[in-house]
């Protein structure tokens, strides 16, 4: 038990670790100095001192990861170049802003999408069936960019129902969520239908049918646990997609979370926000992985016999 | 069924072939047909320029399609060479490996290709860069884990006890039985590298704006949804079905194989 859990969490904590190294040095990337990219024309030298001890570029490689590991565990991700505001008072709003739109999508994938599935199977009917796999494979390609405008062009511009972007009503939050959790979906209707089927000539549902128990009640209580880890899993890989596609869909409805921040700070090069942006995407991901782990542990306990 | 997965592409690629000989011209502009919808002169209507749509989706996706063929076949070959190597020789060299596939999978979805073409030049070779790094990953976890599984099998036992070496074991015994779920992985890669790609250019990251690309042209698309929907219309039409094609030749490859 024990060796099962510290090699988990060592895992964890190297992650933590490489990740934030690596979005350390993407600004060694930057093509020439990229000292003189930033100052442009102005080329003062106490100007481009000031900026190189900002960004902590005067110092040695390995004095600049021991400077980067003691900021990391200080939370300290530096100044904003262009505002020359802490970047995690920066981070906090977008990031709940994010967060309040994954939950949503996900939840709303969640509770559409399951009961749906189990319904679909339940009833049957191999046209049906035929029909919404072929539905399914459709909104799982298509990428959340191509989503949005036809959302927007059918709920904003034609039914004229919700805004088409921005966050000042309540109800603008609905066609991003929309656009994230259209995919995930589908994606779940089909793991569900899936594994009930895989399910439906099992011996647990031939002898729950033989003890008289009502069909309908066997789905909706037995086949709905047996399903949750697939499901589960399912919901974990799919927060990648989640993580990266808000990205893109809080750019088209200029939705402030942590996606836009990332991509406003790339073009007006303001690095620190960059690195702090991207390290906490990975972090967040590399986070919700790991808490799986432990919801993995709750609904099959088998996986921990299974490691020792 | 999986066949009508091939139509789309074909046709497309008769579209450049034709288009090579030909020459039509993406810059084109006329004023006189801006944003005009779909007609019997241009099928696709023509964009906030006049340019013809169809002719700026077929020279986009000659560039598109450079960058996500290389970037796949390169990531390929990586992902063949370090998945036999961690599966075969195992122990630290394995180790090494698997960890650095999982740093690069700490970046969720498309994050780290934006990360990085955030701070290269944007090139199309440090476009191709970007994707590659994260697109080896799919290859080599299979290539991986089915090296591990049919190094236990007894004919590569049988043919260790003949005395054939570590080449000749993963060049005959393990390459040529670990090649079809790769190749089924193939078609999936294109399909979410042309997705990765015209993301890129749809965050203004990609290759630069007069230069015809589908991200390009859907951002540029999305400004005219109300006056003029036959443009966003007919780029997210082209890319859905180049997406929907790549993906059901990959099932159909797929359903192949394991039959």
């Amino acid at each position: 038990m024990n060796n099962y859990w510290l090699k988990i969490i060592f895992h964890y904590i190297f992650l933590i670790f490489s990740v934030y190294l690596i979005t350390f040095f993407l600004i060694r990337l930057v093509p020439g100095d990229p000292i003189d990219f930033l100052v442009g024309q102005s080329n003062f030298s106490a100007d481009v001192n000031q900026i190189k001890e900002h960004l902590g570029l005067d110092l040695s490689i390995s004095e600049q990861v021991f400077k980067a590991l003691k900021n990391l565990f200080q939370l300290d991700f530096g100044l904003s170049i262009h505002q020359n505001i802490d970047v995690l008072f920066l981070l906090k709003p977008a990031l709940i802003n994010t967060a309040l739109l994954a939950i949503l999508s996900i939840s709303m994938a969640v509770v559409i999408s399951i009961p749906f599935g189990l319904f679909v199977s339940y009833i049957n009917r191999s046209f049906l069936n035929q029909i919404i796999k072929c539905v399914n494979a459709i909104l799982i390609a298509i990428p959340s960019f191509i989503l949005a405008p036809i959302l927007i062009l059918f709920f904003a511009m034609f039914l004229d129902l919700l805004p088409v972007s921005g966050m000042e009503q309540p109800s603008s939050i609905l066609l991003p969520a929309a656009t994230l959790s259209i995919s995930f979906i589908a994606y779940l209707v089909k793991m569900t239908m899936d594994s009930s089927e895989e399910l439906k000539d099992s011996v647990l549902i031939i002898a729950a049918k033989s003890k008289g128990l009502n069909l309908s009640y066997i789905y909706f209580t037995h086949v709905i646990k047996l399903i949750s880890l697939p499901i589960v899993t399912a919901i974990g890989l799919q927060l990648g997609g989640l993580l990266s596609g808000t990205i893109i869909t809080e750019m088209i409805f200029s939705w402030n979370g942590i996606g836009k921040l990332l991509i406003d700070s790339i073009h007006q090069r303001d690095y620190p926000i960059t690195q702090a942006a991207v390290f906490f995407i990975a972090i967040s991901y590399v986070t919700i992985n790991f808490m799986l782990e432990f919801i993995y542990l709750k609904l099959d306990p088998r996986i921990k016999t299974y490691h020792e | 069924m999986n066949k009508i997965g091939l139509i789309f592409p074909s046709l497309f690629f008769i579209l450049v072939v034709l288009n090579n000989f030909l020459g039509w011209d993406p810059y084109g502009m006329n004023f006189d047909l801006i944003l005009k919808p779909p007609g019997f002169r241009g099928f696709f209507g023509y964009d906030d320029y006049g340019r013809d749509i169809l002719i700026r989706l077929i020279n986009g996706f000659l560039v598109s399609f450079e960058i996500v063929v290389l970037a796949t076949s390169i990531s390929f070959l990586m992902g063949i060479c370090l998945g036999c190597i961690a599966g075969y020789f195992r122990g630290p060299v394995d180790q090494i490996i698997t960890s650095g596939m999982t740093i690069v999978q700490a970046f969720p979805g498309i994050l780290l290709i934006i990360g990085l073409a955030a701070f290269l030049e944007t090139s199309f070779w440090n476009i191709l860069f970007a994707l590659t790094v994260t697109a080896w990953i799919g290859f080599a976890r299979i290539a991986r884990s089915q090296t591990l599984s049919i190094r236990e099998s007894d004919f590569v036992k049988a043919a260790i006890l003949m005395g054939a070496d570590r080449n000749r074991i993963i060049h005959k015994h393990i390459i040529p039985n670990i090649l079809a779920p790769l190749s089924v992985e193939l078609n999936f890669t294109i399909a979410n590298l042309i997705v990765a790609e015209a993301g890129l250019a749809f965050l203004g990251l990609g290759l630069s704006s007069p230069f015809p690309s589908w991200g390009g042209m859907l951002r540029d698309s999305i400004d005219y949804l109300l006056v003029a929907p036959h443009y966003v219309i007919m780029v997210s039409l082209c890319m859905i079905l180049m997406i929907l094609s790549f993906n059901s030749i990959g099932e159909g490859l797929k359903k192949y194989i394991n039959e």
